[in-house]
């Protein structure tokens, strides 16, 4: 009798310990899932920020194309308006940038309503493609110019401007 | 008294197993006596209908998770291909010049050794250029053949149709004629190259933007194993002949694969090196549609500018729109000294007034 209650003490003891084990088991695990998953959405939101700027970056590389691209003074991020007003009504460009949107926004001074060769530079935005299928558009900020004056007495206008775009070409 | 009748017992027990194992030994005697040649065993073997319908059964479920799993890593190994070559493109859009002559990348290495191919096709309004990487694997062929491309409408590499290594490198040069067309983008592997006697400009250009290039006067000073290109003379050792104009090095004739394709300028001169000569066909085929394009732009352009500012830029006159004609016609390399006049016209033009176009 005396060893049979030996014996059960041991394995209560036994049992104890298991249940401590596994108790301390589950207690480490749930701290490491909560710190896992609070490093997971620091990364989260780090790549976000990583792809944003990348996006940015390529968003000003757009502005440097030749059908954007400000080219008869060395600037670099400058778009010339005249060019984006002739691009928005060319339909053989569309597909070629790979993208869902790309808009140019006028921002100091700003303008209201979409831009047109006729009511330009009484506006806001060019509008240059324009199709659904996109979340957000990242932008970039950029240089507008133009060439204003009369003849030979001209100079060139630079305004501040930003550029939306949005599609596979970003991605 | 009981543990003698225990020891009885097992003596008896022991006396039987003998005689047993006696019996045993004779009985096989005369078994193996009577064994004959399986073909005259007239039963024959029986199989039941629970181990063909095994045996069935378990072949088509070895062959289905087989070919399942096979299908599974083609899969796999493709969506990995097209999502690198997309990547690829991607990775080469910093290396787009803005203001630069020249731009090198860094270096664009891939886990494991993999194959680039490189397609051009001209039809549409721009063309494309289609990448594709085939990524090396253990299991299966060693490089798989690429089934998905990504297209790149705005977008000219230069390169051999398909490009093998690890380490790719990239640098890019932008096309003027006269105004940017494009940035040219220029990729190769490992390969090293032999720059024999380059004129001054192309020795400092490529000196600085390819890394594993080695200037000489003479291609006996080559490394073996190098890509040997030759400006100025013919040798049979050459890998590449650059034969210059008599006028200037910056128009001539590259001979590659015993083809010859003209150039006009060193950024299609470089292109003419590291593509192969149907590529760079292709690629004058698309960026003369470029250049047509944009032409139509700046004519536009001009006249916007005109009106804007009482005549400035009307000298342009029809000559973006003649300019855009003659590009759109060209689609074969040799046909492009026919757009020099012209635009060496366009640029003194532009270069006359205040307004500039480009």
């Amino acid at each position: 009798m005396q060893s049979v209650a030996r014996c059960s003490r041991g394995q209560m003891k036994i049992q104890e310990m298991a249940f401590v084990l596994v108790a301390m088991m589950i207690f480490f695990g749930l701290v490491a899932l909560i710190f896992a998953s609070i490093n997971m959405n620091k990364l989260n939101s780090q790549t976000a920020v990583l792809r944003e700027n990348d996006a940015r970056e390529l968003i000003r590389k757009i502005a440097g194309n030749s059908e954007l691209g400000f080219t008869a003074m060395t600037c670099s991020n400058c778009i010339d308006v005249d060019k984006a007003l002739v691009l928005k009504e060319q339909r053989a460009y569309s597909g070629f940038f790979n993208l869902d949107y790309l808009m140019i926004e006028r921002v100091f001074p700003s303008g209201k309503g979409e831009c047109s060769i006729v009511n330009f530079p009484n506006c806001g935005t060019i509008t240059i493609i324009s199709s659904s299928g996109f979340l957000s558009a990242p932008y970039g900020y950029v240089s507008l110019c133009r060439y204003e004056g009369t003849r030979d007495k001209g100079y060139y206008k630079c305004e501040l401007g930003r550029i939306h775009a949005a599609g596979k070409g970003l991605e | 008294m009981v543990i003698k009748n225990k020891e009885f017992q097992s003596r008896q027990a022991t006396g039987y197993s003998l005689s047993l194992q006696i019996w045993t030994n004779e009985n096989n005697r005369s078994k193996l006596r009577g064994i004959k040649p399986i073909w005259s065993n007239k039963k024959g073997v029986g199989f039941g209908f629970g181990w063909i319908f095994a045996i069935f059964v378990g072949g088509i479920i070895i062959f289905l998770a087989v070919y399942a799993v096979t299908n599974l890593v083609k899969t796999e190994r493709q969506g990995q291909d097209v999502a690198s070559a997309k990547e690829f493109g991607i990775l080469l859009s910093p290396v787009e010049t803005s203001l630069e002559s020249g731009k090198l990348a860094p270096p664009i290495i891939f886990p494991s050794r993999s194959r680039v191919y490189n397609i051009c096709r001209s039809e549409g309004n721009f063309g494309v250029q289609r990448l594709s990487v085939s990524s090396s694997m253990g299991i299966g062929d060693k490089y798989q053949e690429p089934e998905i491309s990504t297209p790149f409408y705005n977008k000219y590499f230069f390169s051999p149709a398909v490009v093998e290594g690890k380490k790719f490198y990239a640098f890019s040069k932008p096309l003027n004629m006269p105004f940017k067309v494009a940035d040219l983008v220029y990729i190769f592997g490992e390969d090293n190259y032999c720059l024999v006697s380059p004129p001054g400009e192309v020795e400092d250009e490529l000196g600085k933007l390819m890394v594993n290039a080695n200037v000489t006067g003479s291609i006996s000073e080559c490394a073996l194993e190098s890509v040997k290109i030759c400006f100025g003379y013919s040798e049979p050792k050459c890998n590449v002949l650059v034969s210059f104009d008599s006028n200037s090095a910056e128009r001539g004739i590259v001979t590659k694969n015993k083809q010859d394709v003209v150039y006009e300028g060193y950024a299609l001169m470089y292109a003419a090196i590291f593509s192969d000569p149907e590529l760079y066909e292709c690629q004058i085929g698309r960026l003369m549609k470029r250049a047509s394009s944009l032409s139509l732009i700046y004519g536009q352009k001009a006249e916007i500018v005109s009106a804007r500012s009482d005549g400035c830029g009307s000298a342009f006159g029809e000559s973006f729109a003649q300019y855009s004609k003659i590009t759109s016609g060209i689609n074969q390399s040799k046909m492009i000294g026919s757009i020099l006049e012209s635009s060496e016209n366009l640029k003194e033009a532009n270069d006359a007034i205040s307004c500039k176009m480009f």
